[in-house]
């Protein structure tokens, strides 16, 4: 491990949101573990994933919320949402059903996160385009209307889903840059490491990280 | 409109397709990515599932297998009784130290009573019924297949995509979803389910599960109900027990923001399947079935007590690995050795007066069913009259369920040959225990040990009635201007604190139970009368189903509203 007590500068929340059975804790599988699950059991309640990444020479640690899709969960994932810096939206580009409703989760992640949260729409399973139930340029239009990033992936072969993640901490790390995302406000989603410690009393389950952490 | 329509039209259409699937056992284009890769998990353990190249026994399991085999002969003794065995101390230290494998179908049949409950129908065979519906009419068959796929599925008997008991676990929980309407289908039940498939056959598991979900030792409805109600209240008393028992912990998780959703979840609703080992899993789920959702807390207690050492040295993220990863692969001690602590665990919380007390006192009508079993839904009822209007036809129930008509005797039950009749064990418990059932709970033999008495769901039922049927006001309120059986139609019962006399809970026999059932039935009539009308109306096409539904929703304590009235 590197010297000093974090060997990140910067901590972003993110949540993954979607119908269920659309691949929300493979992309989240694939993307820390850098591999295919298929076996992967559906998600009751919230998991929780991390990784750390690099963005413009910063190393970046990314915590990932991953909720479980059923309707029902949403009284229990909503809370999630909270102090999320990042959402990924997700979709199976194999049912139409988990595109319509889109629009519900959408008003979910505006309703629940701050202005700044950035959104980005994943229509997954690509490797699947022979089932393809919705094309790309279709979803391509709703992500621009809405004011979202988008790519398609597949969890299960990779494609993409290292830049759905990436591209969603650039785009905040953007925001930072540019004085758009506050980092002192409240459930900014976002906390500066090195200089004093955990900023905010973002909910969900940061690290509150004023403990070394573990190298043993 | 028109489009609503199209799109409920289109998901018929698509839970029919699924339906039919599981029925021919196979599907033209299935998804490579949906069959599981048994070639890599070549290893099958003694409990069926599968695990990669590499896998060895560990020595603990080689012991544990032998003590299997020398305590069937103890066990064999509980299965023969004659006058039903005595489910005293030396009994429940029998369980905790193992119940044997080839028993573990009949302890679990036995110890939820599903011989008495299915006996008690009295209007025809409800599973069967049950599932008719379901595989026509169920909201919730494609969130249902998509979960079937991803339960166990490296369980050699799940793994096949459409088979084996991929399909039994579908039928029970379609069933489910239409007799229990007030849940239907909660991700998460799936797992108790299917559990329960390995071990005993459909209609068997059905009403496990069923009991399991409406008896108040267990109380599994408030789990699944809509907000989560006994979640909630569990987690802030299993949040209380790490407090006072390990509050180093206790305190470092809360610096570590560990969030207690991210296994309270799994502990409650799948009792700590896939937080622990296949083979500790099981005997997990033995002594739930002993001692009642108490165990739940006592287990989720000594989960981090047996950790806490290594966990207190843990951030948040190591924590989280170790609980998802490391655990579920290996729990880091002895089987056995965790069976004792939890024993031991579990008389300690039953000793404190306050622990009982919080236990006890669940939030009432949020945990438990308030509405009638085997209702129309609004969601059922559209889809009924979408039949109708398109004259589609509805499917019979296929021939590899295995359901037992109501009349013919018990003794011999293998009917049906399955092609996955290898991992059947119950089939061989069965052959062993053809007494099976009968061993009825009587007054002496109850649960001793248990702070709450075992109540058989078809007994609730029993005394629903009757609380209702005393206070002659309460019936005239009921529904006879509703058109149909919906979810409005409401009993007021916890109104009535009902008096539950020992003598008519226990050792009733069957034909005294529906001595009691018959007057509560008509005056049930007027509910029933209007459910027939719903089912005239939509006819014709529907036919077949509109007979084989059950002419009452009486049967089966299809109501457990009662659970606390019980209790007093």
């Amino acid at each position: 491990m590197a010297a000093g007590p974090y060997n990140y500068s910067y901590i972003f929340k993110y949540i993954i949101i979607g119908d269920m059975g659309v691949g929300k804790s493979c992309l989240l599988h694939q993307f820390t573990e850098k591999k295919f699950m298929a076996d992967c059991p559906h998600t009751i309640g919230v998991e929780f994933g991390t990784r750390i990444i690099e963005v413009a020479g910063q190393k970046i640690k990314l915590q990932i919320w991953d909720t479980a899709g059923q309707e029902r969960f949403r009284a229990v994932t909503r809370s999630y949402y909270r102090g999320a810096a990042g959402a990924l939206m997700v979709y199976d580009i194999t049912r139409r059903t988990t595109y319509n409703h889109l629009s519900s989760w959408l008003t979910d992640a505006r309703n629940l996160t701050n202005p700044n949260t950035v959104i980005f729409l994943i229509g997954n399973k690509s490797d699947l385009d022979a089932q393809r139930d919705v094309t790309y340029d279709e979803a391509k239009q709703f992500a621009e209307e809405n004011g979202l990033m988008f790519l398609e992936c597949s969890a299960k072969t990779g494609e993409n889903v290292e830049d759905a993640f990436l591209d969603t901490a650039k785009k905040i790390y953007k925001n930072i840059q540019d004085g758009s995302l506050d980092l002192n406000a409240a459930e900014s989603g976002v906390q500066h490491k090195p200089s004093n410690g955990p900023r905010g009393a973002n909910l969900g389950g940061e690290s509150s990280g004023n403990k070394d952490p573990c190298s043993c | 409109m028109a489009s609503n329509e199209d799109s409920l039209i289109n998901e018929i259409k698509r839970s029919r397709e699924i339906v039919k699937s599981y029925d021919s056992g196979s599907f033209a284009d299935i998804d490579e990515s949906e069959v599981f890769d048994s070639s890599y998990y070549n290893k099958i353990d003694r409990f069926g599932f599968r695990h990669p190249e590499g896998y060895s026994e560990t020595s603990d399991e080689s012991k544990t297998k032998k003590k299997d085999i020398s305590r069937l002969q103890k066990w064999d003794k509980y299965v023969k009784a004659k006058a039903g065995f005595r489910k005293d101390e030396k009994f429940r230290k029998r369980v905790y130290k193992g119940v044997p494998q080839r028993f573990r179908g009949w302890y679990w049949e036995s110890m939820l009573d599903v011989k008495n409950t299915k006996d008690q129908q009295i209007h025809g065979n409800v599973y069967k019924n049950m599932t008719e519906k379901g595989r026509n009419y169920s909201p919730y068959i494609d969130q249902i297949d998509k979960d079937v796929n991803r339960t166990f599925r490296s369980h050699t008997s799940f793994e096949k995509r459409y088979q084996g008991q991929q399909k039994h676990l579908f039928n029970v929980l379609v069933a489910y979803s239409v007799y229990n309407t007030e849940i239907g289908y909660t991700q998460g039940m799936n797992g108790i389910a299917a559990l329960l498939c390995m071990f005993l056959s459909d209609e068997d598991a059905f009403w496990a599960f069923s009991n399991l979900f409406t008896v108040e030792k267990y109380g599994m409805h408030g789990f699944f109900a809509l907000g989560f109600p006994k979640i909630e209240r569990f987690k802030e008393l299993l949040q209380s027990l790490l407090k006072k028992h390990l509050k180093k912990l206790y305190k470092h998780m809360k610096e570590m923001n560990i969030v207690a959703d991210t296994y309270v979840f799994k502990f409650f609703m799948a009792c700590f399947a896939h937080c622990v080992p296949p083979s500790l899993m099981f005997r997990l789920f033995d002594v739930f079935i002993l001692e009642g959702d108490k165990m739940l807390l006592a287990m989720g207690l000594l989960y981090f007590k047996k950790h806490s050492k290594k966990m207190l040295k843990m951030n948040d993220e190591k924590l989280y690995e170790y609980m998802n990863n490391t655990l579920p692969q290996n729990f880091g001690y002895p089987d056995d050795e965790v069976m004792t602590e939890l024993m031991d665990l579990v008389d300690e919380l039953q000793r404190s007066r306050t622990f009982i007390n919080k236990l006890t006192q669940p939030d009432g009508k949020k945990e438990c069913p308030n509405r009638f079993f085997m209702c129309n839904t609004e969601e059922i009822q559209k889809r009924i009259d979408c039949f109708e209007k398109m004259c589609i036809e509805s499917l019979p129930n296929p021939s590899y369920l295995r359901i037992e008509e109501k009349k013919s005797p018990t003794k011999s039950q293998k009917s049906g040959t399955d092609e996955n009749s290898a991992t059947r064990n119950s089939k061989s418990s069965r052959e062993m225990s053809p007494l099976q059932g009968q061993h009825s709970i009587d007054s002496a033999d109850e649960l001793s040990f248990s702070e709450r008495s075992y109540i058989p769901q078809s007994q609730q039922a029993v005394q629903i009635v009757r609380s209702n049927s005393q206070p002659k006001t309460a019936s005239p309120k009921k529904s006879p201007t509703k058109p149909a059986i919906n979810h409005t139609v409401q009993v007021e019962i916890e109104s009535q604190p009902v008096k539950v006399e020992k003598t008519n809970l226990n050792g009733s026999s069957v034909s005294d139970t529906d001595k009691k059932l018959a007057r509560p039935a008509s005056m049930y009539t007027n509910i029933t009368s209007s459910a027939d009308e719903t089912n005239v109306r939509s006819s014709h096409s529907v036919n077949s189903f509109r007979n084989s539904v059950p002419s009452s929703p009486l049967n089966n304590g299809l109501l457990s509203t009662s659970h606390k009235s019980l209790n007093d």
